[in-house]
């Protein structure tokens, strides 16, 4: 990078970004073998990029765009669903109106409640190393100073990265900690100082530090998160949960600890291994392998899972490998907003399989447990009653 | 980044988080918006077309971005070559796959050193690099002289330069490290 701005050097790569088509291939031949003007270019394209960007220049539609994807690599498919889910709609709808026909003229009429069932709205907190509480507003991208010279910088699609500026002043060098709590129906990721990357579950709490120093690795973990873990075989990585540490040597895995439920440890890719005071001896994961510890249980017990269907919520769907139905209702109160009454406590143990779009409506989900013909599901305002079909 | 090969909902979801940045890319080559969107739909295209070869597990991101950068040039290429009847050879590295994962970073420190700019600062760096008025052109709406626009534009630059030089010392910090 040359160290000085000369003006007509700026003026002439100035004239090229606004009349490309007329200026930069004879710029670029012209210059061909002049790193210095090739990178002044480089360098004020990327200020006028950022500026594009800033001021949403000319946005496009994006919806449109899509549809125009869709008509151009062909989409029949699709459009028969669509039909589909309209008409379903429509049914629905129907239906709807047959049954508050009927209560707008039945003797007893009560106030209910009929909106239906949302994905709740929720804000994720941010804990300081200074124990300043920090609400994350995701509408808006926002920048928190640390201490260390550490930036923390957030964005509208819920990630957030730790950035060090490297002329700091600051060497204050205790470790400083960050919290991150994620609530209910909501979930984050974050990129932590060394380049790992996590995706944080609704009901998760994960504790990190701003910079790792000294020769470990250590964050602490409530809930679920999967960890995409940057190499590093000088620092080894920890993830600290339920008594038990997982020693990671880069490396993606996942981890559900969510207090009052099973623990599970799941590896996708290169090693981990598993010790800790809750465990009688070490255990080393293979690629595929998940340990499991049942609630009340000591020991955990490892065995081959579809790796796809332990991770599937990081990638949008929530998947239930026949699971019980308390279970399942457990976790889908973590995305919507009801509460569960069983009518026979029997149902509690059936078991479901299912795999559902986050996006999706919670009647659909429900629809389809219904389809099942072993459940009926009465949803009244919020709260949701399971009778068994058979009684 | 997610495993495995693109399905509908992947593209959808590529599509959302991307679309507008690779337009923005591609405008801050092209200056022309209808050329941008038409190139960052056919690299949508392409990797629909594509999908069961693609790992997107291997950096997507950087795939996008590399494709958008040389469509870009190769678009300006093809028309060059069309006026002038030359012949041009693609230099190995416009087409090499550049690292693209600290882009947007890079963009949002940028915005945010654009958005401090002083405010007579920033308008002359507005109407100079996005609404492409000359310098002349600029001394003469704001009615001062073209030297003054001249320094205008030399201090914002030098400011954005600042932050600038930080990102490539995080960039080349973090490279060394993996």
């Amino acid at each position: 990078m040359q160290k000085n701005y000369n003006h007509e050097q700026i003026e002439e790569v100035i004239q090229v970004l606004n009349d490309p088509k007329n200026r930069l291939l004879s710029f670029m031949t012209k210059y061909d073998d002049n790193k210095e003007m090739l990178d002044l270019y480089d360098e004020l394209r990327n200020f006028k990029e950022a500026h594009l960007n800033l001021i949403q220049k000319d946005r496009p539609n994006l919806p449109l765009q899509w549809q125009k994807l869709n008509y151009k690599i062909g989409n029949s498919h699709k459009k028969k669903i669509s039909w589909m889910i309209a008409a379903s709609v429509i049914l629905l709808i129907s239906l709807t109106f047959v049954l508050q026909f009927e209560t707008l003229f039945s003797p007893q009429q009560l106030v209910v409640d009929n909106s239906p069932i949302e994905k709740g709205e929720a804000k994720a907190i941010l804990i300081t190393s200074s124990g300043k509480v920090v609400e994350l507003d995701e509408n808006k991208d926002w920048v928190l100073k640390e201490k260390q010279g550490v930036k923390i910088v957030g964005d509208t699609k819920n990630l957030i990265h730790y950035n060090k500026d490297p002329i700091s002043k600051d060497k204050s060098a205790k470790m400083a900690y960050n919290t991150l709590k994620i609530p209910r129906f909501a979930e984050y990721q974050i990129v932590l100082s060394d380049g790992t990357k996590v995706w944080l579950n609704s009901e998760t709490e994960l504790k990190y530090p701003i910079q790792f120093e000294g020769k470990q690795r250590v964050v602490e973990l409530i809930g679920e998160a999967y960890f995409d873990v940057e190499k590093d075989a000088s620092k080894p990585f920890f993830v600290k949960t339920k008594g038990i540490e997982t020693r990671v040597l880069g490396t993606e895995f996942n981890v559900s600890a969510y207090p009052n439920e099973e623990l599970n440890i799941t590896l996708l890719e290169g090693k981990v291994q598993l010790a800790g005071k809750a465990l009688s001896h070490k255990l080393i994961l293979k690629p595929g392998e998940n340990a499991n510890r049942k609630r009340g249980a000591t020991e955990m017990l490892v065995s081959e899972v579809d790796v796809k269907k332990i991770t599937a919520w990081r990638d949008g769907y929530l998947y239930f490998e026949k699971e019980r139905l308390e279970d399942i209702l457990i976790k889908l109160q973590r995305w919507y907003d009801f509460k569960v009454f069983f009518q026979n406590p029997v149902v509690k143990d059936y078991e479901f399989r299912m795999r559902a779009d986050k996006a999706s409506d919670f009647n659909e989900i429900v629809n389809r447990l219904e389809a099942t013909g072993r459940i009926q599901v009465d949803i009244k305002a919020k709260a949701v009653l399971i009778s068994d079909v058979k009684r | 980044m997610k495993k495995g090969l693109i399905n509908k909902a992947i593209l959808e979801e590529l599509f959302n988080t991307y679309y507008n940045s690779l337009y923005y890319y591609a405008y801050s080559f092209l200056n022309d918006t209808e050329i941008s969107k038409d190139i960052v739909n056919d690299v949508f295209e392409y990797i629909w077309v594509k999908r069961n070869t693609i790992d997107i597990s291997y950096s997507i991101k950087s795939l996008l971005y590399s494709m958008v950068k040389n469509k870009a040039i190769n678009h300006i290429r093809h028309q060059e070559v069309k006026k002038k009847h030359h012949h041009f050879e693609i230099s190995k590295s416009e087409i090499a796959e550049d690292d693209y994962q600290e882009h947007d970073v890079l963009m949002k420190k940028l915005m945010q050193a654009i958005e401090e700019l002083p405010p007579k600062a920033g308008l002359v760096f507005k109407m100079c690099f996005i609404e492409n008025l000359s310098y002349k052109e600029i001394a003469a709406e704001l009615g001062v002289s073209v030297n003054t626009v001249k320094t205008h534009i030399t201090k914002s630059l030098k400011r954005l330069r600042e932050d600038f030089k930080h990102e490539l010392v995080l960039f080349f910090f973090s490279a060394e490290n993996k």
